[in-house]
């Protein structure tokens, strides 16, 4: 499988923009999923875009990623940060989720950083699931393919049954603040990710993660 | 949520000490307090300045904040204000190898 992700700023916040550019998404791919920005989000986009191909060769024949370039010319679209990955899989909890929350972070390894430092972000990011329930299913890939604000490399995905657990369970757990957070932290001497990043919470009318 | 406890430690030669510690304070201090983090505790190891030789000395600073709130508020602004990283750079060179940890009460989690 190869996925395509975008996420997808408006000029404003007027919802004739966003159907406008909702209906645009969906007429070049009418069974990709589109969901809505929340506000408890970073540089997350107004609209969220999911496309699932069967390979990357099928994605590379849709012409997705060059539609971006179309899509961000258009006087409704501010910018789009975007992705294309073969998603990895970490856990998958609740493969039927609905009406749940997406939530999706668009990192930048800082260019210089040591293999095995990167390796040990992986396996610990990986094991957040086993410390905080409330992601209910979750995939962590390496970009292929990035446009945006920075040439993303890691895309850490989750489902949670409701905003809340994003908020409360995923910022409260203390593998979190006090572990995980120590690669982020541009005080902390571990620190490999750029702090420029994209924390994106949306909607989604069903889950995508179990597709994968 | 109780008490998170901020640790930073440092250890430096001997012939850095008094430097790397006059610019802790006179410098980073001072931004610290203003993100809502306490200054509790200064201690050197050996309890000597080994500036004749002899070994490196192992300088820590113990902060504490009162809460998780307070945890994601030093945070957050440190992130958001560039010259917070950019005086860690700075005053690299003085330093031979650091360590941040975050500790709590340990009866809160076994």
């Amino acid at each position: 499988m190869f996925k395509q992700t975008a996420l997808i700023t408006l000029t404003d916040a007027n919802p004739t923009t966003r159907d406008f550019v909702s209906a645009q998404l969906r007429e070049f791919a009418p069974d990709s999923v589109v969901g809505t920005g929340l506000p408890n989000s970073s540089h997350g986009g107004d609209l969220v875009w999911h496309l699932h191909f069967v390979d990357r060769d099928g994605w590379n024949a849709s012409g997705a990623f060059a539609f971006l370039d179309t899509l961000e010319a258009t006087p409704a679209v501010a910018h789009i940060d975007a992705v294309g990955y073969v998603p990895n899989l970490i856990v998958l909890g609740e493969p039927a989720i609905a009406d749940a929350v997406y939530r999706t972070l668009f990192v930048q390894v800082i260019p210089g950083s040591k293999v095995a430092a990167i390796d040990q972000w992986l396996v610990e990011i990986a094991a957040m699931p086993a410390y905080i329930p409330e992601i209910r299913n979750a995939a962590l890939s390496i970009a292929v393919v990035a446009r945006g604000a920075l040439n993303w490399t890691h895309i850490w995905e989750q489902e949670f049954a409701e905003i809340a657990d994003l908020t409360g369970p995923y910022m409260t757990s203390a593998y979190h603040w006090s572990h995980i957070d120590r690669w982020f932290d541009p005080e902390m001497p571990d620190r490999i990710i750029d702090p420029l990043l994209c924390h994106s919470a949306s909607t989604l009318p069903n889950g995508v993660i179990a597709e994968y | 949520m109780s008490v998170i406890a901020i640790v930073d430690e440092f250890e430096l030669k001997g012939s850095h000490v008094r430097a790397f510690i006059a610019r802790y304070r006179l410098e980073y201090v001072p931004n610290a307090q203003a993100r809502g983090m306490m200054l509790t505790a200064q201690t050197i190891a050996p309890p000597i300045v080994l500036d004749n030789g002899g070994g490196n000395n192992i300088v820590t600073f113990r902060w504490q904040v009162p809460d998780l709130p307070g945890w994601w508020r030093q945070r957050l602004t440190a992130a958001g204000d560039p010259a917070v990283a950019a005086w860690w750079a700075d005053i690299a060179p003085l330093i031979m190898r650091r360590t941040r940890r975050f500790e709590q009460e340990l009866g809160h989690h076994v």
